[in-house]
C-alpha cells in the first residue's frame, strides 16, 4: 500500500495554512485586504474541491495551488479594469533620428549607498504603488515566480509585444520617479 | 550604425535575455563614444538590482493574519461546511 496523505478538518487550514498563504499572497497583490480576501476565497475553494484531492501532494502544496490560480485570477481581473498603453515607451525619449531628447541627468556617484537607506526603500515602494498596477504585475511574476516571458504572457492573457511595451514602459516611469523623488532631492 | 534608440532597446533587452554577440559588440562600442546612454545603462541596472532587491525584502516580512480574520475566514469555513 503506498501512503496518500489525507486532508485534515478545514475547520483546521486558517490556524495550519493562514499565515503562510497570506505571506505568500501579500507579495504579490498589491491591497493587503484583497489578499485576505484571496486566501479566503482560497480555502472556500479547497472545501469544494476536497473530494478531487487525489493524496499524492500534501495538503500544503494542494492548497498552495489553488492560492496560484486564485492569485492568476485576480491579475486577469485587474487586467480587465485597465486601459493599457501599447504605444511604443520609446518615442517620448527620443527625436525622429533616433537621438535623446535630452541628455539624462547623473545619478550619484555612488547610488549603491541608497540600498542602505530606510528612506530610500520608502520612495521606492512608493513609486513601485504608483505605477499601473500592469506593469507591477508584470514585475511580481517576472521576479516573484521566476516565470518567462511565454508564460506571463500567458497568464496575463497578453501578447509578447504587450508584455515588452509594459516593461520597458514600466522602466522608464521608475526611473523617473527615483530621479524626481530620491536623486533630484537630497542632491 | 545603430542608434541611441536602437541601444536603449537592446540595453533594456539585455536584462531579459543573452543578445548575440554582434549586438553585444555593436553596443559596448556605442557606449565607449555616448554618455547619455552609458548613464541610462548604469541607472537601468540599477534600477533592476532595486526591483530584485525589493521583492525579495517583501517575501522576508512576516504579515500575520489577525485573530479577528483568522476567526472570519474560520466561520466562513464552517459556516460553508455546514451548508
Ligand atoms: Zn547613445
Amino acid at each position: 500500500m503506498e501512503n496518500k496523505n489525507v486532508l485534515s478538518n478545514p475547520a483546521d487550514w486558517v490556524e495550519l495554512y493562514g499565515d503562510q498563504l497570506l505571506k505568500y499572497t501579500v507579495a504579490r497583490v498589491r491591497h493587503r485586504e484583497a489578499a485576505e480576501e484571496i486566501v479566503q476565497e482560497t480555502f472556500l475553494a479547497g472545501l469544494k474541491a476536497q473530494k478531487n484531492f487525489s493524496g499524492r501532494s500534501s495538503e500544503k502544496t494542494w492548497l498552495f495551488g489553488i492560492l496560484k490560480h486564485k492569485i492568476i485570477d485576480h491579475y486577469r481581473k485587474k487586467e480587465k479594469e485597465q486601459q493599457v498603453s501599447t504605444e511604443d515607451p520609446f518615442v517620448e525619449y527620443f527625436d525622429g533620428r533616433g537621438h535623446w531628447k535630452k541628455s539624462l541627468e547623473k545619478w550619484d556617484t555612488n547610488p549603491q549607498k541608497a540600498l542602505e537607506q530606510k528612506e530610500f526603500w520608502e520612495v521606492f515602494s512608493r513609486c513601485i504603488s504608483n505605477l499601473p498596477v500592469d506593469m507591477e504585475q508584470v514585475f511580481q511574476l517576472k521576479i516573484l515566480d521566476k516565470m518567462d516571458s511565454d508564460g506571463i504572457c500567458e497568464a496575463l492573457q497578453i501578447t509578447s509585444a504587450n508584455l515588452w511595451v509594459r516593461l520597458h514602459r514600466a522602466r522608464f516611469k521608475m526611473r523617473e520617479c527615483l530621479e524626481k523623488c530620491w536623486f533630484m532631492k537630497t542632491g | 550604425m545603430l542608434r541611441c534608440k536602437d541601444i536603449a532597446k537592446l540595453l533594456s533587452d539585455s536584462l531579459e535575455k543573452e543578445l548575440p554577440w554582434t549586438q553585444r559588440v555593436e553596443i559596448r562600442l556605442h557606449l565607449m563614444i555616448c554618455y547619455v546612454c552609458r548613464r541610462y545603462w548604469k541607472q537601468l541596472r540599477f534600477l533592476h538590482n532595486c526591483i530584485t532587491n525589493y521583492y525579495d525584502k517583501k517575501l522576508d516580512k512576516d504579515p500575520a493574519l489577525s485573530q479577528e480574520s483568522k476567526k472570519r475566514m474560520q466561520d466562513k469555513i464552517i459556516e460553508e461546511m455546514n451548508k
